[in-house]
């Protein structure tokens, strides 16, 4: 439409059919560099899963087109392999998202609806964490989690990860506590509602769509971390999915088939999770979040 | 007598004021105390204590002895650390780049006619990002396989012909960094793309009107309006990057472990490195006290020479 527009006091001297024909073929043109942007895009996904259909003397003779029989089996060793990490890695980034969820929410809700002494003071203590990078605390952390006996264990990751989300998670969730109607909480302050009613029955149902917000950011950082796991888990029954699978590239020399499948089960869950969120409330918030 | 009873009751009108905001203040703790804790153990204790610890030979456990500056000093000539600095330096032009990058494509897309299009096109490109960041740089690990049989690149090469290109792209010291920059190419899945959209979708539709009116093209769209009215994400953008990029080794670490000899380390490998696998805890703490002093200083630059978008307008306008 645009376009179209712009066009017109150039091009009113050429014929409309001349403009017409130009305009389509910028416009076929505009398609086809996007197009080709896409295939750059999805191709190395495109060649895991191939890859992950095949045997290796498969991917030796016909590399680029798909092989068969399909070696659904490829996909059995992947998942005996990984499987146990992704229990672990579940676990972690469900304990996480909990604490964070509810920790964050907690102090938001005491940042932005009550007036107590030295509010401001605390708050801009939560908030300059941001300005710490992680890999300051790396050593500190590691240190923690060796003298309070949190060696190889899940809890390890779980209580540090909770730390490292809050900041940002009471920063998200103050500023939509305090975007909400003071009448409700007037209203609620006449009838004798406590502050921990008037966070459960009011701020809780109301902030919905920022709190799937928050953990869902929670959950894929969680889920996509290495260092801190590599430095904390031992034991390969303890690994969460990412360090399994590094473990799995690192020993399958030839293997590439059940790897990329391995690759492929690896980005299941975190599709699920991330394609289910678009479709629901937090798709639009999430847009909405980066005014 | 009856003062004194004023006096009584004023007294008590003060002290349950008095008690409603001890109340207040009680109730706010309470929600405030496990926010507080995790903190507290977990992030302002190791952080002190690491910042302490620059100033300690230190293997974090045993060995813990007052060395002053010479940690730092250690640093300023350790030529790892040059190495990593340096390479440091191209990661970060290369990188910011690509994370800009998306501006470009965010407008061929806004730009379509059809908004079914323009849903199509925006759902599918951000589609990759359901796949773990390190489940796509394994695979790109894949396409640099060395083998020209096995790696896609080098097959790839093979295929039209250009046997004498085939190389083991990760194992080669002046071709690593490029080839850890161009891994994800074209670079378009992810938040930037998101939010630069987002912020194009913020752009009131008169101003867009008002543009074709005065007849302006496409490009003299962008560079006058779109850029200086979501010049804000970009910063925002920008800052993430910058602070992702100074400090984030798991990238490196997973492709090069810093290799081939020290061609693409950067200094939180070296950190990582010097804290757990060499013993040198407070040698690791300094590198990481002043890369926290790097982000900080760059934070605050970047704030400080980054109009804000009105400013920005109203200079187009004066012009």
């Amino acid at each position: 439409m645009t376009e179209q527009t712009v066009d017109r006091p150039f091009t009113s001297a050429t014929d409309p059919a001349q403009a017409e024909l130009r305009a389509r073929f910028k416009g076929s043109l505009h398609h086809a560099v996007l197009v080709f942007l896409l295939f750059l895009t999805f191709f190395p996904f495109f060649i895991a899963i191939l890859t992950s259909l095949k045997s290796f003397q498969q991917l030796l003779v016909n590399f680029w087109l798909p092989a068969f029989p399909l070696q659904l089996q490829n996909y059995v060793m992947a998942w005996n392999e990984i499987y146990r990490s992704i229990i672990n890695s579940s676990l972690v980034s469900l304990g996480a998202v909990t604490g964070v969820l509810l920790c964050a929410s907690l102090a938001a809700y005491a940042f932005a609806r009550i007036d107590f002494a030295w509010r401001d003071a605390a708050y801009y203590l939560v908030l300059s964490l941001l300005m710490i990078p992680g890999v300051l605390t790396l050593i500190g952390r590691y240190l923690l989690i060796v003298e309070f006996g949190l060696m190889n264990s899940l809890w390890g990751l779980i209580l540090p990860y909770i730390a490292g989300g809050l900041a940002f998670a009471v920063f998200l969730l103050t500023g939509f506590f305090s975007d909400l109607p003071e009448e409700l909480f007037e209203a609620a302050r006449m009838d004798g509602g406590t502050e921990l009613q008037m966070y459960r029955m009011i701020a809780l149902p109301l902030s919905r769509p920022i709190m799937a917000i928050v953990g869902l950011l929670t959950f894929l950082s969680t889920w996509g971390d290495y260092v801190w796991p590599l430095l904390v888990l031992r034991s390969k029954d303890k690994f969460t999915l990412m360090l399994g699978l590094a473990k799995f590239t690192g020993n399958s020399q030839v293997m590439f088939g059940p790897l990329m499948a391995g690759y492929v089960i690896a980005s299941i869950p975190t599709a699920i999770i991330i394609i289910l969120m678009m479709r629901t409330f937090a798709g639009a918030a999430l847009v909405g979040a980066f005014k | 007598m009856s003062v004194q009873t004023a006096d009584a009751g004023l007294d008590s009108k003060l002290w349950s004021g008095r008690r409603r905001v001890l109340r207040r203040n009680l109730t706010a703790f309470l929600f405030l105390l496990p926010t507080f804790l995790f903190l507290a153990i977990f992030m302002y204790q190791p952080t002190l204590n690491v910042i302490y610890h620059t100033f300690f030979r230190w293997d974090g456990f045993s060995v813990e002895r007052f060395v002053g500056f010479k940690n730092y000093i250690t640093m300023v000539n350790d030529p790892n650390m040059h190495i990593a600095t340096r390479n440091l330096g191209w990661f970060f032009l290369g990188w910011m780049l690509q994370r800009i990058s998306p501006f470009l494509v965010a407008e061929l897309v806004f730009n379509l006619k059809r908004e079914r299009s323009k849903y199509w096109y925006r759902t599918l490109f951000v589609l990759p990002m359901v796949v773990p960041f390190l489940v796509t740089i394994m695979i790109w690990k894949f396409i640099y396989n060395p083998l020209p049989t096995i790696g896609v690149l080098n097959r790839m090469l093979g295929s039209f012909g250009l046997e004498s290109w085939q190389t083991a792209w990760l194992s080669e010291p002046s071709l690593v960094i490029l080839a850890l920059l161009l891994v994800s190419f074209p670079w378009i899945s992810g938040w930037p793309f998101l939010i630069f959209y987002a912020g194009l979708q913020q752009i009131p539709n008169e101003v867009l009107d008002a543009s074709v009116m005065d007849g302006c093209n496409v490009w003299q769209r962008m560079v006058r309006i779109d850029i200086p009215l979501v010049i804000t994400s970009i910063q925002l953008v920008a800052i993430q990057t910058m602070i992702g990029i100074i400090q984030d080794f798991a990238f490196v670490l997973i492709m090069t472990a810093g290799g081939p000899a020290k061609a693409s380390l950067v200094p939180g490998l070296l950190l990582f490195m010097a804290a757990f696998r060499g013993d040198q805890m407070g040698y690791g703490a300094t590198i990481g006290v002043t890369m926290f002093i790097a982000i900080f200083i760059l934070t605050l630059l970047s704030f400080r020479y980054t109009t804000s978008p009105f400013a920005r307008t109203r200079r187009t306008r004066e012009t």
